[in-house]
Parts: structure tokens; sequence; C-alpha cells
């Protein structure tokens, strides 16, 4: 607090001790006076007294209303009074410093206080340095001497003897401007020939008649971009645009390569991804990854939303975080809000074509309130939420959008997946698309819904996707989230997309690349003779063959999705199991997603394995989780793939 | 004036307030022998103090005055101030040497001339710094050890870089828990949990290297 001197709260000192008859000089010498003195504090000081010792100590207070008795802290005798001689400090032994040593006023002569900073402004610059603990350097603190840390700069000017080479000087002119030929220089001085031909690199230019209209028309054009609004920051940068929205970016906003997802999205993907920023916990994830994934660059973002969609869902790949919290698999496990879903998310990752349900699930998984309404619509959901990051389970709901373009997704899936970034945002989207909105929610969740539910489930996504922060109207829409709570992993992968063709997220799903995959997943080995685990439709289990629609669009728990799921679909780990083939589509992966609930799900009885699969799953392991979510994975694979229940949703 | 003191260089109260008027600079003997030449800054005739900004002159900067360099007289007392290099005219604000003096112990004042008043605006005083600069001064003391050797110093400074220290008269109590006593080498490292142990004795083996003490065991 900045004091005025006149009212300096010195320790001891209360008020000025007005003198009557004090004139304002006075007055001002003696406001001076505390002033002055309370400058001193905190100052080692030197203090004569009236028998000739002198101590030396911290000042710490002075009776300015009386007679000026002071007080130093730490006080050490450095003379004695009684010896003339001078005895220089060093010889002096010192005994150990007083703590408090308080000295009247009749015995003091003089107070020295050296290198004092008195300062105009209220900050005492004192302050600053004297603490030079804050302000070393790691130099400084790491010579034993004391060196000189700085030297004086001094500009650099040319050598004289240096010969100016004129045809240097341009050297970042237009090429056609250089007097400098790099090629010819080779050529004459060592022979070399060049090979290079300009247009290897770069458009050929039709230099002609028409060549200043094409000129023209080119530069327009690069005008037109150039001068083109934008929302994303780091493009805004380079043009130059000043960024309309907030400018609270700090340097990591604005130049740091990660892309982080918030929910105020000023990393411009635009609206879309905002909402998928829901999603951001995952570290790289962002959503604009996705986004950008889908929407094939910015500008058509929502186009490939449908392909997004699914590869949202890949996103939702818990990559960054081991523990795939997205295991939203349990969906009941709320707690952790999106860490459910997120893990059902992750595990989905790689199925770019997680059914909407599940990422629905996944949504739902986070959402407490979500839950309802997703039901099943949000299978595909793909709940990405993968809380990569662990922190929020964004209701990554990726869902990969059970879309009709789920087969486009799956391929954007797989693309996705390699990103790994996929983060939710695309699996917002692909929620949403998969879901075709909420109002279609079954359907998407079913699987069947088809196109048009990854629609909505998109759009359901989208909101699923603010669920982060709840956003429970979207999952209310989703009957899934309720499966999601209840464990809507337990849905075998195959309910992932209603809409989504499995095959395509087969197909697509090959790629899971996920950065942040599990690294202590085992690596899932495709068993070809897996049976599929269907306790109640044995008939359910699927070859590597596309999967049913209906296999991997797993709704939820209310939803009783067929139960293609994958039995053997390990618990998707959401983002980390390690996409270990190319496991037929994501789907599946939702399906995965209820599986992790451990409490296997009842609503699905003869679904998935679900049920039986529950069992096997064994939260702690992170197995790959083989994205075989097409299989009906016999139980074989179950145990070969524990179902890390929760694994994602460490 | 109230005070009236019966001391060496009290004039009468009445003149008190000229007498240390602001940016009167004097040449000040005191008592104690010690004399300097400072510019008034401050001054109350109640407690009867006044506040010096210190300078010495070692040839006349000021052109209409004559200062005279007397310090040197005063030998034994410079050896305590040897490092007050006090400079050839008031230092600037952020580093000035202030004696804050009882004027009772004033013995003579040599007046010296006047100058412009170096406060002339009413500054501030943080006192939430201030309390600040006392605590790390107060820290910066007890890393002082009593009595302890020049390498010791050295030893426990750079220990104290890294992990929490202080002394305990001649030993060094690293983190509450491991005391090192001298010679301060591997050997002399006692107590404490082992990992804390052997962490010290890790710290103080790199110190010593470093520092170049060797005799490490």
């Amino acid at each position: 607090m900045s004091i005025q001197p006149i009212q300096s709260e010195t320790s001891s000192n209360g008020e000025q001790a007005f003198n009557g008859e004090a004139g304002s000089l006075k007055r001002n010498s003696q406001d001076r006076l505390v002033y002055l003195t309370t400058c001193e504090i905190g100052h080692p000081v030197e203090v004569h007294l009236k028998n000739g010792s002198m101590y030396s100590g911290i000042f710490h207070a002075a009776d300015v209303e009386k007679d000026y008795g002071i007080i130093l802290k730490m006080a050490s005798l450095i003379k004695e009074g009684t010896l003339r001689g001078h005895k220089s400090r060093s010889e002096f032994v010192r005994k150990p410093p007083s703590k408090t040593f308080i000295i009247p006023a009749d015995e003091l002569v003089q107070v020295v206080a050296k290198d004092l900073s008195v300062s105009w402004n209220g900050m005492s610059n004192a302050v600053q340095s004297e603490k030079p603990g804050e302000l070393l350097t790691d130099s400084s603190i790491s010579q034993s001497y004391h060196v000189d840390r700085e030297r004086q700069l001094k500009p650099w000017v040319p050598d004289e003897s240096v010969p100016q080479r004129a045809d240097l000087e341009n050297v970042f002119d237009s090429p056609w401007n250089r007097k400098w030929n790099q090629f010819e220089a080779n050529e004459s001085l060592f022979g070399v020939k060049s090979t290079f031909d300009e247009e290897l690199y770069t458009t050929k230019l039709e230099r002609g008649a028409q060549s200043k209209e094409l000129e023209e028309q080119a530069r327009r054009i690069a005008n037109e971009i150039e001068g083109e609004t934008t929302r994303d920051l780091h493009v805004a940068e380079e043009r130059g645009l000043q960024f309309s929205v907030k400018s609270d970016f700090d340097e990591e906003a604005r130049y740091s390569s990660v892309r982080r997802v918030t929910g105020l999205d000023d990393s411009g993907l635009g609206e879309e991804d905002n909402e998928l920023l829901d999603i951001m916990t995952f570290g790289s994830l962002t959503i604009s990854e996705s986004q950008e994934l889908v929407s094939g660059g910015k500008k058509g973002c929502k186009e490939s939303w449908g392909d997004i969609q699914s590869s949202r869902d890949n996103t939702n790949v818990d990559q960054s975080c081991s523990t795939s919290k997205q295991q939203s698999k349990d969906r009941g496990l709320d707690d952790s809000g999106l860490g459910e879903e997120d893990n059902v998310l992750p595990d989905i990752m790689t199925f770019g074509s997680l059914t909407i349900s599940e990422s629905l699930e996944l949504v739902s998984g986070g959402k407490k309130g979500c839950e309802e309404s997703w039901g099943d619509s949000q299978s595909s959901r793909d709940n990405r939420n993968v809380d990569q990051s662990c922190s929020t389970s964004k209701q990554q709901s990726k869902d990969l959008p059970a879309a009709g373009s789920s087969i486009s997704e799956s391929q954007l899936d797989e693309r996705r997946r390699t990103n790994n970034d996929q983060e939710v945002s695309h699996n917002n989207r692909s929620a949403e698309e998969s879901t075709s909105g909420h109002g279609d929610i079954n359907e998407s969740v079913k699987i069947g819904g088809g196109a048009t539910s990854a629609s909505k489930a998109v759009t359901e996504r989208e909101s699923q996707v603010s669920q982060g922060s709840g956003q429970t109207k979207s999952e209310s829409s989703f009957g899934q989230s309720a499966s999601r709570s209840s464990e809507s992993r337990p849905v075998p992968s195959t309910s992932s997309r209603p809409g989504l063709s499995p095959s395509s997220s087969i197909g697509s799903m090959t790629s899971s690349e996920k950065s942040t995959l599990n690294p202590n997943a085992k690596e899932f080995k495709f068993n070809p003779k897996a049976k599929s685990f269907n306790p109640a439709q044995p008939a359910a289990a699927r070859p590597q063959a596309p999967i049913p629609d209906d296999s991997f669009y797993y709704p939820g728990p209310n939803h009783v999705a067929p139960v293609q799921q994958m039995p053997g679909m390990p618990p998707v780990n959401y983002g980390v199991p390690p996409y270990p083939g190319n496991q037929p589509p994501m789907m599946m992966y939702h399906p995965q997603a209820y599986y992790h609930h451990p409490g296997g799900q009842p609503q699905y009885p003869q679904q998935q394995m679900v049920p039986g699969q529950q069992q096997q799953m064994i939260p702690g392991q992170q197995q790959p989780r083989p994205v075989y979510y097409t299989y009906q994975q016999p139980p074989p694979y179950q145990q070969d793939m524990q179902y890390p229940p929760n694994q994602g949703r460490e | 004036m109230k005070t009236a003191k019966a001391t060496v260089a009290k004039d009468d109260g009445g003149r008190e307030g000229e007498k240390f008027a602001l940016g009167k600079v004097y040449a000040v003997k005191l008592t104690t022998g010690d004399e300097f030449n400072g510019i008034v800054l401050a001054y109350d005739s109640v407690p009867n103090f006044a506040i010096f900004d210190i300078l010495f002159f070692f040839r006349n900067q000021y052109s209409n005055l004559v200062v005279f360099f007397f310090c040197l007289e005063f030998c034994g007392f410079l050896d305590g101030f040897s490092d007050l290099q006090e400079g050839t005219k008031p230092k600037p604000l952020d580093s000035k040497t202030l004696r804050m003096v009882n004027a009772n112990y004033i013995t003579e004042l040599k007046n010296l001339g006047r100058v412009k008043d170096p406060l002339a605006k009413k500054p501030l005083a943080n006192l939430d710094e201030l309390i600040k600069k006392e605590v790390n001064g107060i820290r910066d003391v007890e890393r002082i050890g009593v009595g302890v050797t020049a390498e010791a110093q050295m030893i426990f400074d750079a220990i104290t870089k890294t992990l929490p220290a202080r002394w305990d008269n001649k030993n060094i109590l690293v983190m509450r828990e491991v005391l090192v006593r001298s010679p301060y080498d591997s050997d002399s490292v006692f107590g404490g949990t082992r990992a804390a142990n052997d962490q010290v004795k890790n710290v103080l083996k790199h110190v010593r290297k470093k520092l170049q003490l060797g005799g490490d065991a």
C-alpha cells in the first residue's frame, strides 16, 4: 500500500508529532523526516552510538512520535565503543546477531543507510533491487564465482577491410532482379551443371499473349484471399488482420502449435468448433483439428460434417490421456463427467464410425443430464469427449456420426485417427451428424439413423459438445445418455452408428494411428476365428465383414441395438488402445464403450455381449482396443482384451 | 521550541528550523568524531533528528563551494566506512546514502551553502514493499553463519540455492532434518531420512566439486 509520508506507519510510529508552532515548512520537514525514516525500513544500516559502538542491522522501526529511538533487527556489534583502535569488520568475530535490538534515542548518534532508494512514485525501487533472489538467472546461480553477467553491447559495424560485395546486397530482391546467379557461379567455379527447373516446383506460368490478364486475375484472387477476414487467429495474424474477438490471447494462444480447445474457441474453426470445444480436454486434440479435417479446411466445415463426424470420434481418443477417461464406457460413471464418455470416445476414435449411440453414450457419460436424452440417439456421439486431457471429458460425443456418411466418416475417421487430434470437436460434429439431431436420436443411435440422424446427431453432438458444460439438452435428447450412464459401453461396438456403414468405419479404422494411444496397451491381434460373443444372438457374430448397421450402433442403455457389437471389442479405451489393426470401424467402438461399464448393461441383455463382456472387462487393463467391433468377438477375445473399463476414464 | 536540550550544538530552539532548513549543506561533526558533509533532507526539532543526504566532496564540485575533505582525519572511523563510497554530488534518488543524525550530538556545523531541496515533491513510500524488503534482508542476514569459515559459508550459500538450509551454530541444517557438520564433506552428513540424507550428500558432493574444494569423501 502506498502511504503518504505523513501517515507513515512505521511500526513504532503513530502519528507525526506536530509541533504546535510548526510552520508549514517545518511541518514539511518533519514529514520528510518521517518519510525518510520509513524508507529506511528493511534497509541494512549502521548505527553509531554515543559510546562509539557501531551496530549493523536491519532497520525495523523508529519511534517518530517521541524521541526517535530505533529498533534494529538482526543487529550485531561491529565495533566496540570502548576499543579505540580500528578493527575492521572482518576481524571482528561476530556473535550471532540479535534478533531485535532496541536503541534508545539518547544513545543514538546517527544511523547511516547506504544506497537507499528514495522513490517518487510510491514504488520502492529498493525493494526490487534488494531481492536478488528473485532475479537470479541460471547462469548466475550455477556460477560459483561472481562473473560479469552482462557486457556492454556495441552495435556491430562491418569490418572496414571486408570489401562490399555489391552483388550480395540485393539478395532479398526478387530473383530476376538479383545480379547474382548462384547457378552460374557454381557452374563456373565447380563445373556443376544445374538441373534446376523452376517449373518443377511451381505452376508453370503461361507467359504469352494473355499473361497480363492472367496475372491480373491471379493478383486479384490473391488479394481477395488475403483480404478475407478470417476467424482463425493464426491466419489473421499472418495477414495482419486485427483479430476482432477479444485480444486477450497470450503468446501461447497465438503462436503455440498446441491447439487448445476452449469453449471460446478462438482458434477459429468457426462456430462449430466452439461446440466441439467441449471436447477440449484433449491436449492436442483440437476441435479445430477435427474440424479441419471435417471441414476440409474451415470453409467447408459443415460439409465435411458427415465425414468429420466419424473422424471426430476418433478424436475422442483419449490419446493424451493414457487413462482413457473417455472410457465413458461407463456411462454410469458419471462422476467424472465426461470422463466416461470420453473413454468411450477414445476407443471409438479409431472408429470413425462409432455409432452415434456410442458417442451419445459417451456424451451422456459425462453429462449427467444428457444421458437421458442421448439415450440412443447419440450413440454416435462417439463420446469422443474423450477426455483426453482427462480433465474434461467433454463429451466428445464425437460420435461417429452415424450419419449416413458413415462410410465417409469412417474414412474420415481413419484419417482422423491418424491425426489423433481428432478431437472431440469432430466427434461432436460427428455426433451431430450421426446423431442427426437430437430429435432423431434413437435413430442415430440405433445405427439405423443413417445420415440424417447423423446430422442430427451432430447437432446434438454439438450441443453435446458443449456438454462439457452440461449440455443437458443434447444429452437429454439423446436417449443415449441414459444408456451411457448405465453402461452404455456394453453396447457392443456394433451398435454404433445406426446409419453409419460399418464397413466404412472399418475400412477407415485401420489407420488408427492414435497419437495418444496407450503405450501400455497390448496390441490387439485380430483373431479371425474369433467368434463374436453374443449371448443372446449367436447369429450376431460377424466376421470381419462390414458391420451391419445395427450392429454398430449401440444406442445406449435404452436402446437395444443390434448387438452386433463386437463382443470382442475390447473395452474401448478411447484413444488409448492402439488400433491394432484396422479393425472394423469404430462403430464398434462405442459399443465397446459400453462395455466398459463394468456394470454390464442390463438393458441389452442380449445385445451385446456386453453383459458377458462386462464381466470380462477388466478395468485395470489397458488393452488395446482393437476395433473389432464389427466382430462379435467371442469370449476369448474378451480375455484378450481386457476391457479396461475405465481406462479411458482415468 | 519546546525541546531545549542542553546539547552541544543546539542553538536556540527558534532557529532550529532555519538551521536545518531543507537543502542546506553542512559539514557536520559529531561527538563520536565522525564527520561528513551532507544536505539536509529532513529535520524535526522535537526529537531533534536530522537526515542528511551524504556527500563527500573530493574536490570542489560545486562552483560556489569549497569543501574540504575532513574524513581523512578520521581514518579510524573511515575503515568502518570504507565502503562508503559516497560520490561527489548528491546521488540520484535511487541510491542515496542517508544519515539520520541525532542533532544533540552534533558538535559542529559548518555551513557549506545551500542547494535546491532534492526532495521537492512529496514522495510516497510503499509500506508493503518495505516490509517485504525487511523480510528479505533478515533472510539474507540469517544466511550468514557466525564464526564459520569462509569455505563453510560458501558451501552454505551453494547448498541453499537448491535446498532449504539454515545455520545451526556452526552446522548446516538442511531441510530441517539433515545436519552437516564441519568439515562439511560427505562424511559429515548426519540425520534425516535415508533419502534426504542421500540427497544432501549428493548435493554436497556436487557443491564441493564445483567449488573445487576437494577433500570430499
